[in-house]
């Protein structure tokens, strides 16, 4: 099979693959932030819609610092900002922002002699949500949508770290937020609860705008119908999940062994191995995925268009 | 390009009686309330009440005193507030929470907020528990007396405070230990206070408690001298400092809040300046007459021949008194029983302790006193009352042997001197088989004592017995006391008759005769042999 001509790669262009929506009114312009000389975020531009928006980098990326940006935890050196409509540099703007915004950070810590459901509570109150029934029914709710509504009254110290992190996505999802960003959610759940985390995530973002930063490409494959790679802190890629899949059609390839000319390559359950790259002639081509795709953009040059 | 800075927290108006900071305030107060520190400690604080409760030491309450010791008592929950606030503030940047926290809507100086109003349950519960304490104290039958309701809300304004340094230092250091180092450094200052005398000095008022065990003796509420009224004032205004801090220590820049920072900080200065004043002479003028010539400060209760001169908010504990009258007066026969006596309440000398001060000797001017108030050789009676203490013990005894002997002698003036022979065994019988009040209270005295002759009544010195006498008066106690009542009655002219020797009286008694007493053990204060 002859591999067809490889397409270019993406590179920080600053334009969604969708176009903007009117209603879409989440958009960071050329977002720039330095830590102690190192650059984190180099220009940024991204334009967050309805759906589930996949972030994908490697460590180092900018993923973390762009998410708590958006979270309203960070102030950028430069840029333009606009969350949920609000300038969040503006006090009253900001507090409005967090009202509505759903963040579950990387780390978020728990606090140890907190049973589940006194946690999510608590965490409940901060959003101000103040009426008393009302706030237990929503933590039952969201208890209940992360499958722990048995655990809720067990002290957060002896729930497992899947659990941990569960509990810790329940209050991210208190109050239905309009934004939820989610910092490498799926970390230590098990495949049942991973399921079962995509289907609440898709089920929520039908008319809501979720930004999920992870590693699992298949969770991006699973949910998202969008995908920004960041690398170096710049925007490597704003494409759909199958555009961007498009990117390896045609760099993949099976061998025999490991190609010293591919990018990178593993062996897989079939013996074989799976390269990636620029395949040799008459190699055998295989379906890229998005993994693929991630990979070879990760192990590419910035504007290494071939 | 500037570096990256964390969002400053929100300079928004403090909404302090907003709905989401009274709702954290509550889940705040929850927690307080389960918190170990404050669990342990107030489960100490009860034990502390229950212990003498359950061993009868606290049947005769001073109530104008026990509302300054309910405030020592409330320092365990006090301390065990600080350490729970404090780390209730500090959870979540132990716990790895704060960044998350911070972006939420809730602002850190919101939050602090609600630590420092859950702050208000905890001391109404330590309040509630303490007024119970308090009223279950004002109705024993033998509490006399009325507090001060300054006094009485010092004990949870000690709370209070506390709860609101542990705030104010949870939001200066995240360190843990913060808390135990502040109580530690508490309790040092306090040891140190007593250790180095500070007591005497007016600097003490600056404390959260106005330590003031100066005088060694109950003494009457106006002679006290205790601003209870400014030092409750300056620890609520101590309170609103360190609440006003925190606020601005987590972010928030009001003007509100710094005005009140500034604010109570002043009245802070000025109420602790206020309460620096030395005594002021009225008092010690009042201290003065009070000791030396307390009859025209008295209130008079008659009771049967018995009248009993206290000052006034004492008067009731002539019920305490007239139950030892009763005692003694039913041993003797109805040809010797008493003339009209004078039972007259005294202060021991008022002195506050510290360095270079000398207790001096007791003023003898009472009998000049006495006869001024036409009420000659009146039988004297502390300011304590019941087996709870040494003092207590010691103002029972004495008062129980210097009715005694009142009865036995007649009127007489001589406060202090030895009781000897067969008179000295009956004195301290017929003191001792009163009430059980009594014999416990010289009991008590003998373990303590040490020396050929025995001086009851404390500082106030009512009456000296020697030891060998004292004992045998024990072993008649041992006794039945109406089999020994009936043979005192019979030969009640005998053993009162100045010339009745011990071993006389023994015989009489059916006792084996006191020992010797060794010569060169004879003091001034001993009887002639």
């Amino acid at each position: 099979m002859k591999p067809p001509p490889p397409a270019p790669l993406a590179t920080d262009t600053g334009a969604a693959a969708e176009p903007v929506s009117p209603g879409a009114s989440t958009s960071v312009q050329g977002l720039t932030v330095r830590f102690r000389g190192t650059l984190a975020l180099d220009g940024v531009s991204l334009t967050l819609s309805t759906g589930v928006i996949g972030l994908l980098g490697p460590n180092g990326a900018g993923k973390t610092t762009l998410l708590r940006i958006l979270a309203t935890a960070l102030v950028p050196d430069r840029g333009e900002l606009r969350i949920l409509g609000r300038n969040p540099l503006v006090p009253t703007e900001r507090q409005e922002i967090r009202r509505r915004l759903g963040y579950l950070p990387q780390t978020p810590g728990f606090h140890r002699q907190f049973t589940a459901f006194e946690f999510v509570d608590y965490i409940a109150i901060l959003k101000e949500h103040t009426e008393r029934a009302a706030r237990h029914e929503e933590v039952r709710r969201v208890l209940a949508a992360v499958g722990l509504s048995e655990e809720r009254g067990k002290k957060m110290k002896s729930l497992s770290g899947g659990m941990r992190q569960r509990v810790t996505l329940a209050a991210a999802l208190i109050g239905e937020p309009e934004l939820l960003i989610l910092d490498e959610p799926t970390v230590g759940l098990d495949p049942e609860q991973r399921l079962r985390f995509r289907d609440l995530i898709a089920e929520f973002a039908s008319d809501r705008t979720v930004l999920l930063s992870t590693h699992q490409t298949e969770d991006v494959t699973a949910l998202c119908h969008r995908v920004v790679v960041l690398e170096a802190g710049r925007v490597r890629c704003d494409e759909t999940p199958e555009g961007l899949c498009e990117i390896a059609r045609g760099r993949v390839w099976f061998g025999e062994d490991r190609d010293p000319s591919a990018i990178a390559g593993w062996r897989t359950r079939a013996r074989t191995y799976r390269n990636i790259g620029t395949p040799p002639p008459g190699a055998e081509l295989a379906e890229p995925t998005l993994e693929d795709a991630y990979l070879l953009l990760n192990s590419t040059p910035d504007g290494a268009a071939e | 390009m500037t570096v990256a800075e964390q969002v400053r927290p929100t300079a928004l108006p403090l909404t302090m009686a907003s709905a989401a900071v009274r709702a954290l305030a509550w889940c705040e107060a929850r927690r307080l309330l389960r918190h170990p520190a404050v669990l342990v400690s107030l489960a100490l604080c009860l034990t502390v009440w229950a212990y003498p409760t359950a061993s009868g030491l606290t049947e005769y309450p001073v109530l104008h005193e026990e509302d300054q010791v309910l405030q020592l008592e409330l320092l365990l929950p006090a301390a065990g507030v600080l350490l729970a606030s404090h780390m209730a503030v500090v959870r979540a940047a132990r716990e790895g929470t704060a960044a998350w926290l911070a972006t939420l809507v809730l602002t850190p100086a919101q939050r602090v907020a609600a630590h420092l109003l859950a702050l208000l349950p905890v001391v109404a519960l330590v309040a509630t528990l303490a007024g119970i304490r308090f009223c279950w104290l004002a109705l024993l039958p033998g509490a006399v007396s009325s507090p001060s309701a300054a006094e009485l809300a010092t004990g949870p304004a000690l709370v209070l405070i506390t709860g609101a340094l542990g705030v104010l230092i949870g939001t200066v250091t995240r360190s843990i230990a913060a808390g135990p180092i502040t109580l530690v450094v508490l309790g040092l200052v306090t040891i140190a206070e007593a250790l180095f005398g500070y007591m005497a000095s007016p600097w003490r008022r600056l404390d959260l408690i106005d330590s003031d065990f100066g005088s060694g003796d109950s003494l009457p509420a106006e002679l006290m001298d205790r601003p209870a009224e400014l030092h409750l004032l300056y620890l609520l205004l101590l309170t609103i400092a360190f609440g006003a801090l925190a606020l601005l220590r987590s972010g928030h820049r009001g003007r509100v809040v710094s005005g009140t920072a500034v604010l109570a900080l002043v009245g802070v200065i000025a109420t602790g300046a206020a309460q620096l004043r030395p005594l002021p002479e009225s008092v010690s003028a009042a201290r003065k007459r009070a000791e030396e010539a307390p009859a025209a400060l008295h209130t008079c209760v008659r009771k049967g021949v018995v009248t009993y001169c206290a000052f006034p908010e004492f008067i009731d504990r002539h019920r305490q008194w007239s139950q030892i009258t009763d005692g003694i007066v039913r041993r003797v026969p109805d040809s010797a029983r008493p003339e009209p006596i004078t039972v007259r309440q005294r202060l021991a000398p008022i002195t506050t302790p510290g360095p270079g001060v000398v207790v001096e000797a007791r003023p003898n001017r009472w009998a000049e006193d006495d006869r001024r108030a036409g009420t000659p050789g009146a039988v004297s009676v502390g300011t304590h009352w019941g087996n709870g203490s040494d003092a207590a013990d010691d103002d029972v005894s004495g008062y129980a042997t210097a009715l005694a002997r009142r009865i036995i002698e007649g009127p007489s003036e001589a406060n202090g001197e030895a009781v000897c022979g067969g008179r000295g065994i009956l004195t301290v019988w017929l003191a001792g088989q009163a009430t059980k009040e009594s014999e416990s209270a010289i009991r008590s005295l003998l373990v303590r004592h040490y020396g050929m002759v025995i001086g009851f009544g404390g500082m106030l010195e009512t009456t000296a017995v020697e030891s060998p006498d004292v004992n045998l008066a024990l072993k008649l106690l041992d006794r039945p006391a109406d089999e020994v009542g009936e043979v005192v009655e019979r030969h009640w002219d005998k053993l009162t008759h100045p010339a009745t020797t011990s071993a006389q009286a023994a015989r009489i008694l059916d006792v084996p005769p006191p020992a010797a007493i060794d010569s060169t053990e004879k003091s001034i204060y001993s009887c002639p042999h």
